[in-house]
This record gives C-alpha cells, structure tokens and sequence, in this order.
C-alpha cells in the first residue's frame, strides 16, 4: 500500500432536520483509508454509517469538514463535478440490487460506461471481464428478474467495478441475502480488494461479513470508535 | 449524451405496456380529432381563400346580395366592360338544382365561352375547350361534382329544374378558382331553358394591371347609377371574406374543441409519464448515483414522454390521412393540408413536452440519497 490515503475525511459533519429535531448522524469524523483496503463500518442502525458512506461517495456534501477522495476535494465541488467524479471514481453497490429491471444484466453492467463515452468495442471488452469477475457470463442476457438475489447482486457488483473506479462503495451489500449468497458476495469484494487493488468500503451489520475486511470500524452516536459499540453500552452506566 | 441512452429510453416507454399502449392511443385519439377538425375547418374555407385571390369583381344588382336572385340587363356586360380600370368582363347567368337520390346540389353557370375565358383564366384541356366552344349544350363540369354524381364526359345529362340537356365535353380539374361543384353551359342555351332571355345574374369583371378593385368597383357602380337597374360591385376577396366570416363562429368552435382535446390528453400523458417516474424513485436516485447529471435525467423522462407522445401523433395523423383520404372524405371537402400536418405533429410534441415536464423535473431535482431511499 502506498503512503498516502485514497480517503482522508477531517472532522467531517453532517446534520439533517426532522421537524424541529435536529439530527447529526456525523459528528466529527476523522477517518483515513488506503488504497486497496478492505474496510468494513459498523454499527448499530442510525449511528451514521451510512452517511459516511455517501460522504465518502459523493453522494451528499458534509456540513463541516473536509474529504478528499484519490485527488478529489468532494468538500468544495458542486453537484455536476460530483456527478461526473462518481461516474469516473466511485462504484456503487446497494443493499437492494437496484438494477433497472428493463435492462438486460450485460446493459445494466454497460450502462456506467454509455455515462462515460465509451465506444462499443471497449464497453463490449470492459462488460465480459466484469462480467467473469463476478462469475456471471452465461447470465448475460437475463434481465434482473429472471435473475437470484444474489446473481442480481453479482450484477451490481460488476455495474460497481466495470468503469475501474478508485473506491467500490458498498451499504449493506449482504442485508437482503440468503448466508451463502451473502457468503459469494462479501468473497468478491475480498477477492477485488486483495487480487485486483480496489479500495472497498463497506458497510455492514454482518460480523462474518465484516471480519473478511483487512480493518473494522465502529460508529457510535456519529463518531468512529475503535471497540464495538455493544460493548461500550454494556460499560455505560445504567440510567 | 442523450443519443447514447435512446435504447434505455425506449425500454422505458414499454416498462409497463397497458399503460404505454393506453397513453399512446390517447394521444392517437386526440391527433386524429385535431387534424380531422382543422381539415374540416381547411376543406371548408380553401375553396372560398382562393376565390378570395383573385383580383376579380362581382357586378350584381345591388338590390339582391345573392347572385342566384340577382337579375341585370345582358347589356351592361358592354357597358361595365367600358368603364375605365376594366380590362375585361363577362356576363353570367346562373342557375342552382338539387340533382339526383342524393340531393347534389349543382351550380350552373351560363357563360359566354370568349368573353368568360378572357375574364376567368382556368386551366383546362385544349380540346374540352374547343367542344364547348363549339357545341352550344355542351358543358364542363367540375371534377368533384363529376366524380359525386357518377358522370363521365360524353355524358348526355339532364338538369331537369333548369330544364337543361347537356352533353359533357371536359372536367374543370382543381384549380385555384371555385368551380369544383359548378356545370358550366352556354349563356344561350341556358337564357333559353330559364325564360331569361337578354339577361344575366352577374358580370364577372377583371380590372386592368395595377388598378385597384375598390376604385374600379366604386367606378362601375358610379358609371350605372343611373341605370335601369341600379348595381353594387364587390371584389372577390371582400366575398371570401364576408362567408368565411359567416363561418367563422363554428370554425372558433371547432378550434376550442381542437384545444380542448389536446389539453386533456396532455394532462393524461403528464399523469401516465408521473405514475411512472414515481414508481421509480429508487432507480432514479441509482442512475443519479452512477453519476447521472439532473440534467441528463431531466432529457430521459422528456425523451420517454416524447417517445410516446410521437408515436401516438404518428398513430393519430396515419389515421387522420388515411381516413381523409378516402373518397367519401375528399367529396365531403375535407382537405389535410400541409401546415395541418405541421400542427399535428406540433401538438404531438406539444403533449410529449408539456406532459413529461413536470414529472421530468421531479425526477431531476430529487436529492439522491433521498431517491435511493425511495423517497421523492
């Protein structure tokens, strides 16, 4: 790994409002990953994983802080460079596959590519190798609902890798799958982050899940903390 | 960039094909009324435009407004044509009857070949001209009148409320003068059959070169004001004028409806391209993780909408000519005219643009995360 991280985030904030409540889901984050780290974030659900997530995926701008992500300052760009860096950096896998179910599996993988002005032979070349990493060639041509859960979730994956990003984002890549399924997809992510240098980042409530990453971090309450958050509750007293 | 997504684009207008196949044909519907109305509307007023055209005047009896009621001395057909600013006129009879089971109404014209030609330019066969010159009962015979009453020239037809035997020699093809439904006779014959010898309805006046109609009219009613029979002198224009004003209530008429129909089937495609775009939130705020700008977003769901609202138009205005184009259509006057197909194919667009736009903006403006959230 090289000395300089793919992701640095400094005291990254994010509030939202819910009526008259304000809700801060980060709350000064620091976080530092390097490339072709499998990381994993967990926690318990509202503790701002998620949102980190967008942060880091340019999905959403922090109120505070900074992020920069490879040579990318996603703090001081507006929504059309955050457009076009997701396209180009950033691949996305969802907790829902999220396919368009109109599309074939080898057009949903194509289209990040039809984004980027790629010519046909090259998305053509680009499709099949993504398509033999997630071990999905001879499902081609099937549309998403002629596909399982989990070959519809080998599909995003490959949608995630095919335009070579910087960083595969992934939020809850396993919730809605059955365990050997959710087994398949967490080993590609393991297998794109060790054999082919993708940094994944990945959020999880999964334990079997999280423990094939190189590092875990924990959120707790909108901040990262180094223990799992069960145990800081146990330790916290009793009201 | 919106080239390069035409085939998600096109799998999108079929994602849910009741609904598609229903928004189209709506839209179908509604091109078909417009263009079947605005062709009702140009069927009926073409005819009386191009009479409007031209630079003719009408000599009447200024008692009678209507030409079939008026009544002048043959004699002022001479005496019109040599008031300064006339270049040429010709005295004609006329004479109307309802011929046949289908009750056809047939305007007859009795002329004076010469002096009519040189007045009235029309475009006819040489040697249908020649035989009606030459046969005083014989008679041209406007191509629809022919058409709807089953005549073939060398016909011998009889007019029986005119009490006319006439032989056809020729068909007064379209053209830019009104005589589609018109028999043209020889004045003669036809002063003969009507008792209406030494007379005519009216004179048809052609001015000379850069005379103005007005001042010539104004010039022939002066010249005759003493006359027998006092005349009033309109132009052709201010004739196509007067009917088309006639008209011109039930032709607003059928131009609200027209409006009406587009404004309903726009509000119908609009609520189709919403249901749809709703029902997709998630997959949107998806393509605008991909790095899909609100921009591009905003072209796809117009693009789907204008997909739709296109082949609906293209349904609709398929229909419209085919219908239009049958023969009981082109005798009942209706007429598909090139700017009616322009309006149309603007009203298709209209609906595709109008309809999609709101929906469309939606769609660009929700905030992603809130989209994969299914929120928006």
């Amino acid at each position: 790994m090289s000395e300089r991280p793919i992701v640095e985030a400094r005291g990254l904030v994010k509030t939202y409002r819910k009526g008259a409540a304000v809700i801060r889901p980060v709350n000064g984050i620091d976080l530092d990953v390097m490339p072709g780290e499998f990381l994993a974030l967990m926690g318990p659900s509202g503790s701002g994983k998620s949102t980190l997530l967008h942060l880091i995926g340019g999905l959403d701008r922090p109120d505070a802080g900074r992020i920069r992500v490879g040579d990318a300052e996603l703090s001081a760009m507006d929504e059309r460079a955050l457009c076009a860096f997701r396209a180009a950096h950033v691949g996305f896998v969802f907790q829902v596959y999220n396919l368009v179910p109109v599309l074939t599996a080898r057009e949903n993988i194509e289209l990040p590519l039809r984004l980027l002005a790629v010519s046909k032979a090259r998305r053509r070349q680009q499709v099949d190798s993504a398509l033999a990493v997630v071990s999905m060639s001879d499902r081609a041509n099937h549309l998403p609902s002629e596909l399982s859960g989990g070959e519809e979730q080998r599909v995003a994956i490959a949608r995630a890798l095919v335009t070579d990003p910087q960083i595969i984002i992934a939020d809850e890549p396993t919730g809605d799958l059955d365990e050997e399924s959710g087994r398949q997809v967490v080993d590609i992510l393991a297998t794109l982050s060790a054999e082919h240098q993708k940094t994944v980042i990945m959020v999880t409530h999964n334990p079997d899940a999280a423990e094939r990453a190189d590092r875990i971090r924990y959120l707790h309450r909108g901040r990262l903390v180094d223990r799992n958050p069960r145990e800081l509750r146990a330790e916290e007293p009793a009201l | 960039m919106i080239l390069r997504m035409l085939p998600l684009v096109w799998r999108n207008v079929w994602r849910n094909r009741r609904r598609s196949v229903l928004t189209l044909l709506g839209v179908g519907v509604a091109v078909f009324v417009l263009a079947a109305l605005e062709s009702a509307v140009e069927g009926m007023t073409f005819p009386i435009r191009e009479v409007g055209k031209q630079e003719l005047l009408t000599v009447r009896e200024a008692a009678r407004a209507n030409v079939l009621a008026s009544r002048l001395p043959a004699t002022y057909e001479d005496r019109v044509a040599a008031v300064p600013g006339v270049r040429a006129a010709s005295g004609v009879l006329s004479g109307l009857a309802v011929v046949g089971a289908d009750r056809v109404h047939v305007f007859v014209r009795g002329v004076d070949p010469l002096r009519y030609r040189d007045v009235q330019h029309l475009v006819l066969d040489p040697a249908a001209w020649s035989a009606f010159q030459a046969d005083p009962r014989a008679a041209l015979v406007g191509h629809r009148l022919l058409r709807r009453m089953g005549w073939k020239v060398g016909d011998e037809v009889e007019v029986e409320a005119l009490r006319l035997r006439v032989r056809i020699v020729g068909v007064i093809p379209a053209q830019g003068v009104d005589l589609e439904s018109h028999m043209l006779v020889r004045r003669s014959y036809l002063q003969v059959t009507r008792d209406a010898d030494g007379q005519i309805s009216f004179v048809l006046v052609s001015p000379v070169d850069g005379a103005r109609p007005t001042d010539v009219a104004a010039a022939i009613d002066t010249a005759l004001a003493l006359a027998a029979v006092p005349t009033e002198t309109t132009s052709a224009g201010a004739y196509a004028q007067a009917v088309i004003d006639d008209f011109m209530g039930f032709i607003e008429y059928l131009k609200v409806m027209g409006a009406i129909t587009v404004l309903i089937t726009l509000l119908g495609a609009a609520n189709a391209i919403a249901m749809s775009v709703r029902e997709r939130t998630r997959e949107i705020g998806v393509l605008k993780a991909l790095g899909f700008r609100p921009g591009l977003v905003l072209a796809l769901v117009l693009a789907e909408s204008l997909v739709l609202a296109m082949m609906g138009g293209a349904l609709g205005l398929g229909g419209a000519a085919l219908a239009i184009g049958s023969q009981a259509a082109r005798l009942a006057g209706l007429m598909l005219s090139f700017p009616t197909v322009l309006m149309a194919v603007g009203a298709s667009v209209l609906v595709g643009l109008a309809g999609g736009l709101l929906p469309a903006l939606t769609a660009a403006n929700v905030r992603t995360i809130e989209a994969l959230r299914g929120i928006g």
